[in-house]
């Protein structure tokens, strides 16, 4: 039986008298269906009638999603099977009964849909032993989960969905694999280290910045070079990382010989605490800031390096020799470890970097639930700020695994029928949901992955895909497009 | 279980009840104003036909899960009276400083309005988050003559008395999250704040924005989109002279958002970008930056020192050169980009915490049982609010379990 709620907060919705002679649906009228004791009493109210689908109809105010979720898990209904409608205060009537009718239609066309529990393996693996990975593992201990810490390098696949990842494992020594489960993964495998030997590197002219400061002490007064350079937004606008590093490069620079020091950087990048005293000291010291537009040239010359960009200060080409001079490794198109990419099937941004440029996954989710990422690998090469995303990745894996993943079975169905195994849904589905079944020669949907979004249903060039909830009758009602019953009751299942 | 206290309700307080309720705790959200939710209700959605990746229905899609989260228990209206430490932890006597809705329990009817005297009570509706809140200032309710209008009509008992003596609650550990204080424009005079109706802050222009399509001010003459807009940076950040030597993290950030905006209301408008350095470091920014240069947008080097009327109710920018020494340039509206600094409210609220500012005004990350996050800690934008909250929350509840790292080179799985 369909159960209609009708909150007091609407007086008189449309006739009352037609919702009741809908088929087969009761009205009752509530008080505050919107606050937990409404949502108590509309529980009840299910339990002791026997309806299996609910419509809520409330005023526009009236957090209606929530009020929705809550009833469902209160009175163990399915996704689809509780639907609200939110009528403003103003409103004609006729209106009104139309959508409550095709809200009623929808909801005789909603499946039983059954929920899966599974109870989540416990650990957690950490990828990528650098400060962001420790700093993730040693969040996860402090919550009291395990996490365990390897290498991006040894890890050879990873399979699964949130709460149970299969990934394999290359034994030491190269011979052989490994496989163990994990609840969810933390990458924190940070970037590929910036290739010493290739543009615009020149062994022992122009180096890589992060190896500035061990060269310089290990250099004997008279090879010490008499002027110095770095470089920082050399192919990509870079982040805080690079600036702090350069300024205490030079800094440490010039605390061990006088040098003259340049940095030439598109823009200070100073947002964060202590970076502009940092900005101070360095002018202070003498460091020349050179803030230059565009491209900058590089030429090993002589012994020595030539530096020439377009000064966007005083609007004029610049040029100087020095004696070495320093990229910052920041400021290179680096893109995340292909392979790596691959294996966890999450998107990337503009600069290739792990997760999507999506303001709602910042700072540590990506598109699939169960993968989080955290530092210089999503492109936040800041250390604080790596520091604080492994914190957040710790704690919401820690959230995903403390309780058993729920998943309602009403996920993408693929016909058998159908399927031609064009493999169009599996390369399209943006939370790899969608694997093959070489058994039944099929594609196949992870219900734990499925997101619902349809994307696979809509592009399936055979139409062998279809989302149980989202159904064309189901669409069609709430659209108000599906008037005659005889249609209706031919898309009605079982 | 344990309990906890998180102190100011915007993006990186609620971002932590929520981190801490989620855990299984109880969570006692306090809140000084009226009306939870901090600055950010004030600020609009930057998209255009595109987001741009502002977060501000971020901040909304979680104030809606804090509303809905059954232990979240919020006070809002409240006036600290005493903060005490024993034993590891701490005991805080909550009262109200005036009557106030509990966001929770209120279920937007609306009955309240009608029945004020006073015109106090207003409503926020936006991005799935609605309920009704007391504008204290407005409120005629005293000690002397108590006014229980508003409670009478509220059919769900949200509406709750001024409680001067306040009810005591113990926590084992409390999060600040106190918020910022915008830098006031009119102590820098030469920039026209206050003088010319077309200056206004990125604040002001964008709650200009979020309800209206040109940005001019509602009592003005003419509602003609300007046609030439400047923004201008730093207004109160980085500058040694008004001891605010800091970056204030986000005034670049909003200012290009805002650019992007009004570039695309009216593809016409000419948009200059007066800036330092450009402060674009994460994977938003950096093509939004692209983006805004290829469509037009000019960032010009340099600061302008000063702003005076021009012909046409235009203004003048005296913009330093280095090269020749100053040049001028006209436009039909400023946007000053005031800077975020520490409020000095929250400086007193941390005291009593036994947390002390460093030498900016900011308060430090903490230890122990007492933290701090959001911009109260440093300048930052609404997602590093966010992740600050959480991350604090996360060292509050740590110790608390035991666990172990395992690390893996190779073979031994």
């Amino acid at each position: 039986m369909t159960g209609i709620f009708l909150c007091s907060c609407l007086g008189e919705v449309c006739g009352r008298a037609e919702l009741e002679k809908a088929a087969g649906a009761r009205v009752f009228p509530g008080e505050r269906l919107c606050t937990p004791q409404g949502t108590a009493s509309m529980a009840v109210s299910i339990r002791e009638h026997g309806v299996d689908r609910a419509l809520v109809l409330g005023c526009a105010a009236a957090q209606v999603d929530a009020v929705c979720a809550s009833l469902r898990k209160a009175a163990c209904l399915g996704t689809g099977r509780v639907r609200a409608l939110r009528f403003a205060k103003r409103g004609n009537a006729e209106g009104r009964a139309a959508s409550v009718r095709a809200a009623l239609a929808a909801l005789d066309l909603v499946p039983e849909v059954r929920t899966r529990k599974t109870k989540p393996n416990r650990e957690v693996l950490v990828i990528g032993c650098g400060a962001t990975g420790r700093a993730a593992s040693e969040a996860l201990a402090s919550l009291g989960r395990t996490a365990l810490m390897t290498e991006a390098a040894s890890v050879t696949d990873i399979r699964g969905s949130a709460g149970r990842f299969t990934v394999r494992f290359r034994n030491v020594g190269g011979d052989g694999e490994n496989a163990r489960t994990f609840g969810a993964l933390i990458v924190a495998a940070g970037l590929p280290e910036p290739d010493a030997s290739r543009k615009p590197f020149v062994p022992g002219r122009i180096i890589p910045l992060a190896d500035l400061s061990d060269r310089l002490s290990g250099l004997s007064r008279r090879e010490f070079p008499a002027s110095l350079a770095v470089v920082l937004d050399m192919e990509i606008d870079e982040t805080r990382a690079g600036f702090e590093e350069a300024c205490r490069a030079c800094l440490d620079a010039k605390s061990l010989r006088p040098v003259e020091t340049w940095v030439f950087l598109h823009d200070a990048r100073v947002a964060g605490p202590g970076l502009e005293d940092l900005y101070d000291r360095a002018r202070e010291a003498g460091v020349q800031f050179v803030k230059y537009g565009g491209r900058i040239r590089l030429d090993a010359a002589g012994s020595g390096v030539k530096v020439r960009a377009r000064d966007t200060v005083l609007g004029e080409e610049v040029e100087i020799s020095c004696g070495l001079a320093a990229v910052s490794g920041y400021g290179l198109a680096t893109p995340a470890d292909a392979e790596l990419t691959a294996m966890l099937g999450i998107g990337t941004d503009a600069l290739g970097r792990l997760q999507e440029n999506n303001i709602r996954l910042l700072p540590e989710l990506t598109g699939r639930a169960g993968i989080f990422v955290a530092g210089a690998c999503r492109g936040a090469t800041y250390g604080p700020d790596a520091v604080r995303d492994a914190r957040n990745a710790a704690l919401s894996a820690h959230e995903l695994l403390s309780r058993p993943v729920e998943t309602e079975l009403s996920h993408a169905v693929v016909d058998g029928d159908k399927c031609a195994l064009c493999l169009t849904c599996v390369r399209l589905c943006p939370f790899r949901a969608m694997t093959v079944n070489a058994e039944k020669k099929q594609a196949e949907c992870v219900p734990e992955s499925c997101m619902h979004c349809g994307l696979c249903a809509g592009e399936c060039p055979n139409k062998a895909i279809t989302l149980p909830l989202w159904s064309d009758g189901i669409i069609l009602a709430l659209s108000g497009a599906a008037p005659d019953a005889a249609s209706v009751a031919k898309e009605k299942r079982p | 279980m344990s309990t906890y206290i998180v102190v100011g309700s915007g993006v990186a307080g609620c971002a932590a009840a929520l981190a801490f309720a989620k855990a299984g705790n109880k969570v006692e959200l306090l809140e000084a104003e009226g009306r939870i939710g901090g600055k950010v209700l004030s600020y609009c959605c930057k998209a255009t036909d595109s987001c741009s990746r502002c977060g501000v229905c971020t901040a909304h899609d979680l104030f809606a899960q804090i509303l809905a989260h059954p232990g979240v228990a919020i006070r809002t209206a409240v006036d600290l009276r005493t903060v005490r430490e024993a034993g590891g932890r701490t005991s805080v006597r909550v009262g109200a400083s005036g009557p106030w809705i509990d966001p929770k329990a209120c279920i937007d009817c609306g009955r309240c309005v009608p029945a004020c005297p006073s015109r106090a009570i207003r409503r926020y509706a936006r991005g799935g988050v609605s309920f009704h809140h007391i504008e204290g200032t407005q409120c005629a309710d005293a000690p002397d003559a108590p006014c229980p209008s508003c409670r009478n009509a509220c059919p769900t008992g949200a509406i709750h008395a001024a409680d001067p003596a306040g009810t005591l609650k113990k926590a084992d550990g409390v999060l600040l999250a106190l918020g910022h204080r915008p830098f006031d424009p009119a102590l820098k005079p030469r920039l026209g704040y206050g003088r010319f109706p077309n200056v206004f802050t990125g604040a002001e222009a964008e709650e200009i924005l979020s309800r209206r399509t040109t940005l001019t001010r509602a009592d003005a003459a003419s509602t003609a989109a300007p046609r030439s807009v400047a923004f201008i940076q730093c207004v109160g950040s980085r500058d040694p002279l008004l001891k605010r030597n800091w970056c204030s993290a986000v005034c670049c950030a909003y200012a290009l958002r805002l650019a992007r905006l009004l570039a695309h209301r009216d593809p016409g408008a000419e948009i200059t970008v007066y800036a330092i350095d450009v402060q674009d470091f994460d994977k938003a920014l950096t093509p939004l930056r692209a983006e805004l240069e290829a469509k037009g947008v000019k960032i010009v080097r340099g600061v302008p020192s000063s702003v005076d009327s021009a012909a046409g109710g235009r203004l003048r920018l005296l913009v330093e050169d280095p090269k020749s020494g100053a040049r001028t340039a006209e436009h039909d509206a400023v946007v000053l980009s005031v800077g975020l600094g520490p409020d000095p409210r929250a400086r007193a609220t941390a005291a009593r915490f036994g947390l002390d500012p460093d030498a900016d005004g900011f308060l430090p990350e903490g230890g122990g049982g007492v933290r701090a996050a959001g911009t109260c800690a440093a300048p930052q934008g609404i997602p590093g609010s966010m992740a600050q909250g959480r991350a604090a929350a996360l060292e509050l509840m740590s110790g608390r379990a035991g666990g172990h790292v395992g690390s893996r080179a190779g073979g031994h799985g």
